[in-house]
C-alpha cells in the first residue's frame, strides 16, 4: 500500500509540491519555536539551589540628621546597631533564621564584578560577583553544601569564618577562558583580587550551584563573604534584609510584624519599615523573563492555529476535488476506514518527505549556533531528536485533524451520486 | 468602473458563499496574522510614542548609565548610575539642551506617614530637582511643582501622586499638608495624577526635591542614583547636542586624571534607551532592528505560505472561467488584477476583523503585556493607563499595508501561474 502512495504522490507531484513547501516551512518555523520552549523549559526545570518560601525582605530606615528623632548619641554606631537589630530578629520565636546581606539575595539586580586569582595557579582566573552574607544566610535561603551538607552545617562552617575567607558555587570554574575546571581542587587555597586590595583570600566552602534567574543556567559567579568586614563602611540603605519564617507561622508573623516591629521597634537610629515577600523580588526580576516567556506562547499559539488552518484548508480544497476517486474507491469496495487509512496514510508520507528535507536545514542551524545554547552546547542527539520529534508530532496531530474532517465528510457521500457528478 | 467594482464584490461574496469553510479559514487565518503584527507594533509602540508624563520622548535624549574607570583603560571599570558631581558639572557646561534634569531611574521604596503616625507604607520615591517637572509633563489636580527657589534654598517640600494623597489623608485636598518621608517632615505643594510604571522615567508616587535629602549618598563621588534627561527644543539638535556632550566629557576628563568618564555611546534617544539594560553593555541596535524585522516577516511568511497553497487549490477550480475569458479576448493582465482585487476584498475584510481582534486583545490583555519592567516596590495598585491610545491612524495605514502584502503574495502568484495555462487545456480542465 505505502509503495502504492508512493506512486500516486509522484503522479500527483505538481499539486504536491505546494504541500511540501508549506509543511516544510512551517516545519523549520515550528521547529525553532519548540528548540526555544525546550531550552527554556529544560532550563527552567533545574534547581534553584535556593527555596524563597517562607522567606522575607524587610525594609529598613534610617532616621537622618535632619529629623528630630536623630539619637546624636548613636551617630558612630552604626555596626553595633545592625549587629544588635539582626540578633533580635534571630531570637524571634516565629523566626527560623535572618540574615543581612550585599547584593546576595535571590533575584537581587544589582551585581559587583571582580577578577579572581588563584595564587598557586595562574591558570585560575574568574570574574566573581562579590557578595556579602552574615552566616544565616544559607540557612534562611535554605541552600545546601556542594557534598549534600544541611544548610545549618553551612552556616556553621561560614561562622567560623575570618575576615579573609570566602565560600563559593560549585560552578565557579566552569566558563573560564582556559576551560573548565573543578573549584573543589581549589578549597583551602588562596586568592586575590585587585579590587580587594594586596591581601590573600581563603576559600572555605562550596555551596550548590545557584541561579540568578529561573530561565538562567546557573550562574558561575558567585562568591560570599563575612558581611561583619562591612557594617560600618555601606551605607545602611543598600543592605539586605532577609528572613525565613517557621513553617506555618507566616500570616501570624507578618501580622506581629507590622503591628508590634514596624515603626515601633527601634535600635539607635534604624527602624523596619515594611516586611515583603521574597517572591516580590523574584516577581520583579523576572518580568521581562516571564513575559518574553509568555511572548512565545502567543506566538506558538498563533502559528500553531495558522499551520493548523492552512493544512485544514488545503486538504479541505484536495479532498473536495478528489471526491470522485473516493467513490470509486468505495464503489470498488473499499470500506470507510480502509479509505480514511489511505488518506492518512499519504498525508503521513507527505509530511515525513518534508520533515526529512527540513533536517539538513535544522542542523546547518544548530552548527551555525543560532539557536540559545544549554551550558554552551548547541548541537546535542538529545536536543535534536526531541525538538525534531514534538514538531513532527505536533505537525501530525494537525495534519490528522486536516485530513479526517474533510476526508469524513467526503466519505458520507453514496458512490453513485459522486460518480454520476462526473 | 462602479459597476466594475460592484461585480467584483458581487462575485466575492458569491464565493464567500460556495465556500464558507474556505472563506473563512482564509479571512480568519489573515485576521489572526494581522492581529498579532499589529500587537506587536504596539507593544514597541507604547515604549516609544509621547504621552503624558513622558510628552516629550521624541524630543529628550537619556544617559542612564555612566562609567567610571581608576586606570584610564576600560578594563577596571565601575557601571551603574551616576553620582551628583557628574550631573552638576554637566548641568553647567551643556548649552544644547533646553532642560536638563536628573533622577532616580529605580525609584527608591521608602517608609511614607502622616506626621505622628506609626503606621507606616512604603512608597516609591523620586529624588529630583525643579527642571524635572518642565522635562516631564504631569497633569497637577492641586498646587505645583516646586520651583527653583524652593530646590535652592533646600525647603523640605514634596509632590505627591493621587494615590498617595488618597491613602494618607482620604482626599487630594492636601496642598499645605505634611507627610513625613523617611522620618522627615515634607510640605505637600502639589497633587498629580497616578503615574505608570510604563512611563519609567516619569514613574513615582512621591518626587522630592534633592538638595534636602543628599545624606543619602556621597556628593563627592561619580557613582550615586542618578539618570540623565535632556530636552530639546527638537530632535533635529540631537547631532549637535551629542557633539557637544562629547566635547564636554573629554575636557571633563582631563581635569579628573587618572579617572576617567565614558559613556558607552549614550545620550540615548528612547529607542536606544528602551533597550539599554545593563550599565556595561551598549545596546546592539542594529541587530535588534534585524531580530524585530525577522519576527515579522515569519509572521508573514506562514500565512502567506498557507494562503497561497490554499488559493493555488482554489485557482485550479477557476482555471475554465478563466480560459473562457482568455478564449474571448481578455488580457491576462486583466484577469490577474482582477483576481487580486477580489482577493484584496476578502483581505481587507480580514483586515478589519484583525484590527477589531487586536483591539479587543489590547483591552483584555494590555495590562499584562504592555506593564513595565521597571519594578515597583509599593504595595500600592498602579493605575491603568489608557490603552486606546495606541489606536492611532499610521497603524491603522501600517495594517492596510500589511493587507496589501500578504494578498500580492498569496493571491498574485498563483493567479499569474494559473493565466499562463494554454487555453484549450484550461478550456478542458475539470
Amino acid at each position: 500500500m505505502i509503495k502504492n502512495i508512493f506512486t500516486q504522490i509522484l503522479n500527483e507531484r505538481k499539486q504536491n509540491v505546494y504541500l511540501l513547501i508549506e509543511l516544510f516551512i512551517a516545519g523549520i518555523v515550528l521547529w525553532f519555536l519548540v528548540d526555544f520552549m525546550y531550552i527554556k523549559v529544560k532550563t527552567y526545570q533545574l534547581a534553584t539551589g535556593f527555596d524563597i518560601e517562607d522567606t522575607y525582605m524587610l525594609a529598613m530606615n534610617r532616621i537622618p540628621e535632619s529629623s528630630a528623632r536623630f539619637h546624636p548619641a548613636h551617630a558612630e554606631t552604626q555596626k553595633e546597631d545592625l549587629q544588635q537589630m539582626l540578633k533580635f530578629l534571630n531570637t524571634l520565636p516565629d523566626v527560623e533564621a535572618a540574615s543581612i546581606s550585599l547584593l546576595a539575595q535571590p533575584y537581587s539586580r544589582g551585581n559587583r564584578i571582580d577578577r579572581l586569582n588563584n595564587v598557586n595557579d595562574t591558570t585560575v582566573s574568574v570574574s566573581a560577583q562579590r557578595t556579602y552574607i552574615s552566616p544565616e544566610y544559607f540557612k534562611v535561603f535554605a541552600i545546601k553544601g556542594a557534598n549534600g551538607e544541611t544548610p545549618e552545617e553551612m552556616s556553621a562552617k561560614f561562622q567560623l569564618n575570618g575576615s579573609k575567607s570566602f565560600f563559593t558555587v560549585a560552578n565557579l570554574l566552569q566558563r573560564m577562558k582556559s576551560g573548565s575546571k573543578d573549584v573543589a581542587a581549589y578549597l583551602n587555597t588562596n586568592f586575590s583580587s585587585t579590587n580587594l586590595g594586596s591581601e590573600y583570600y581563603e576559600l572555605t566552602g562550596i555551596v550548590t550551584p545557584l541561579k540568578y534567574k529561573d530561565f538562567d543556567t546557573h550562574y558561575p559567579r558567585y562568591i560570599f563573604l563575612p558581611v561583619s568586614t562591612e557594617l560600618d563602611n555601606e551605607a545602611p540603605e543598600f543592605l539586605e534584609w532577609s528572613l525565613r519564617v517557621k513553617s506555618g507561622k507566616a500570616d501570624a508573623f507578618i501580622n506581629y510584624f507590622k503591628t508590634e516591629i514596624v515603626g515601633k521597634y527601634r535600635q539607635g537610629n534604624f527602624m523596619f519599615s515594611d516586611i515583603i515577600p521574597m517572591s516580590k523580588n523574584r516577581e520583579i526580576m523576572m518580568r521581562e523573563d516571564d513575559l518574553k516567556f509568555k511572548n512565545y506562547l502567543i506566538g506558538i499559539g498563533f502559528l500553531l492555529l495558522n499551520i493548523f488552518l492552512g493544512i485544514l484548508g488545503i486538504f479541505w480544497i484536495r479532498t473536495q476535488q478528489r471526491r470522485s476517486e473516493i467513490a470509486l474507491h468505495k464503489a470498488l469496495g473499499a470500506s470507510k476506514v480502509t479509505v480514511l487509512k489511505r488518506l492518512m496514510l499519504e498525508g503521513l508520507v507527505m509530511l515525513s518527505i518534508a520533515t526529512i528535507c527540513t533536517l539538513p536545514f535544522i542542523y546547518t542551524i544548530y552548527v551555525a549556533e543560532i539557536p540559545q545554547s544549554f551550558y554552551g552546547v548547541y548541537l546535542s542527539f538529545g536536543r535534536f531528536a526531541s525538538t525534531v520529534g514534538i514538531t513532527y508530532l505536533l505537525m501530525l496531530v494537525m495534519i490528522v485533524v486536516g485530513i479526517g474532517i474533510p476526508a469524513w465528510r467526503a466519505m458520507q457521500i453514496e458512490p453513485a451520486e459522486a460518480l454520476h457528478e462526473e | 468602473m462602479d459597476t466594475m467594482i460592484k461585480q467584483y464584490i458581487q462575485q466575492v461574496f458569491y464565493s464567500i458563499r460556495q465556500q464558507k469553510l474556505l472563506s473563512g479559514i482564509t479571512i480568519g487565518a489573515t485576521a489572526l496574522t494581522i492581529c498579532l503584527i499589529m500587537f506587536i507594533v504596539m507593544l514597541q509602540q507604547i515604549r516609544t510614542m509621547s504621552f503624558a508624563p513622558e510628552s516629550n520622548r521624541d524630543k529628550t535624549l537619556y544617559v542612564r548609565w555612566g562609567t567610571v574607570s581608576t586606570d584610564g583603560s576600560l578594563d577596571n571599570t565601575s557601571n551603574g548610575p551616576m553620582g551628583v558631581k557628574v550631573i552638576d558639572h554637566l548641568k553647567a557646561v551643556l548649552n544644547e539642551p533646553e532642560e536638563i534634569t536628573f533622577l532616580n531611574y529605580y525609584p527608591l521604596p521608602m517608609s511614607v506617614s502622616e506626621p505622628g503616625s506609626r503606621k507606616g507604607m512604603l512608597a516609591d520615591i523620586k529624588y529630583t530637582d525643579d527642571t524635572y517637572f518642565r522635562v516631564f509633563d504631569f497633569r497637577f489636580l492641586e498646587g505645583e511643582a516646586f520651583n527653583k527657589d524652593q530646590y535652592d534654598t533646600k525647603a523640605q517640600v514634596a509632590v505627591v501622586s493621587k494615590d498617595i494623597a488618597n491613602k494618607l489623608f482620604e482626599s487630594t485636598d492636601v496642598i499645605g499638608r505634611t507627610i513625613e518621608v523617611n522620618h522627615t517632615p515634607y510640605r505637600i505643594v502639589g497633587v498629580v495624577d497616578n503615574v505608570s510604571t510604563i512611563t519609567p522615567w516619569a514613574y513615582g508616587q512621591i518626587w522630592l526635591s534633592f538638595n534636602v535629602d543628599n545624606f543619602l549618598w556621597d556628593v563627592t563621588s561619580f557613582s550615586g542614583p542618578f539618570s540623565l534627561a535632556m530636552k530639546f527644543k527638537s530632535s533635529d539638535q540631537f547631532g549637535a547636542a551629542r557633539q557637544e556632550f562629547d566635547a564636554a566629557i573629554a575636557e571633563y576628563n582631563k581635569e579628573l586624571a587618572p579617572y576617567r568618564l565614558s559613556f558607552r555611546n549614550q545620550p540615548d534617544d528612547i529607542n536606544t534607551a528602551n533597550e539599554r539594560i545593563w550599565a556595561n553593555i551598549s545596546p546592539d541596535m542594529k541587530h535588534i532592528k534585524f531580530e524585530r524585522l525577522l519576527t515579522i516577516m515569519i509572521l508573514l511568511l506562514i500565512p502567506a505560505v498557507n494562503l497561497g497553497a490554499m488559493s493555488q487549490g482554489l485557482m485550479r477550480q477557476r482555471i475554465a472561467e478563466i480560459g473562457v475569458r482568455r478564449a474571448f479576448g481578455s488580457k491576462q493582465s486583466s484577469i490577474i488584477l482582477q483576481l487580486i482585487n477580489e482577493n484584496l476584498i476578502l483581505v481587507l475584510i480580514s483586515g478589519l476583523l484583525g484590527f477589531i481582534l487586536s483591539i479587543c486583545m489590547v483591552l483584555l490583555f494590555g495590562s499584562d503585556f504592555f506593564a513595565s519592567t521597571t519594578a515597583s516596590m509599593s504595595t500600592i495598585s498602579m493605575d491603568q493607563i489608557d490603552l486606546m491610545m495606541l489606536l492611532q491612524p499610521q497603524i491603522f495605514v501600517l495594517t492596510l499595508l500589511f493587507c496589501f502584502v500578504l494578498n500580492l503574495l498569496s493571491c498574485g502568484i498563483p493567479a499569474w501561474i494559473a493565466c499562463r495555462r494554454n487555453i484549450v487545456y484550461a478550456l478542458h480542465y475539470k
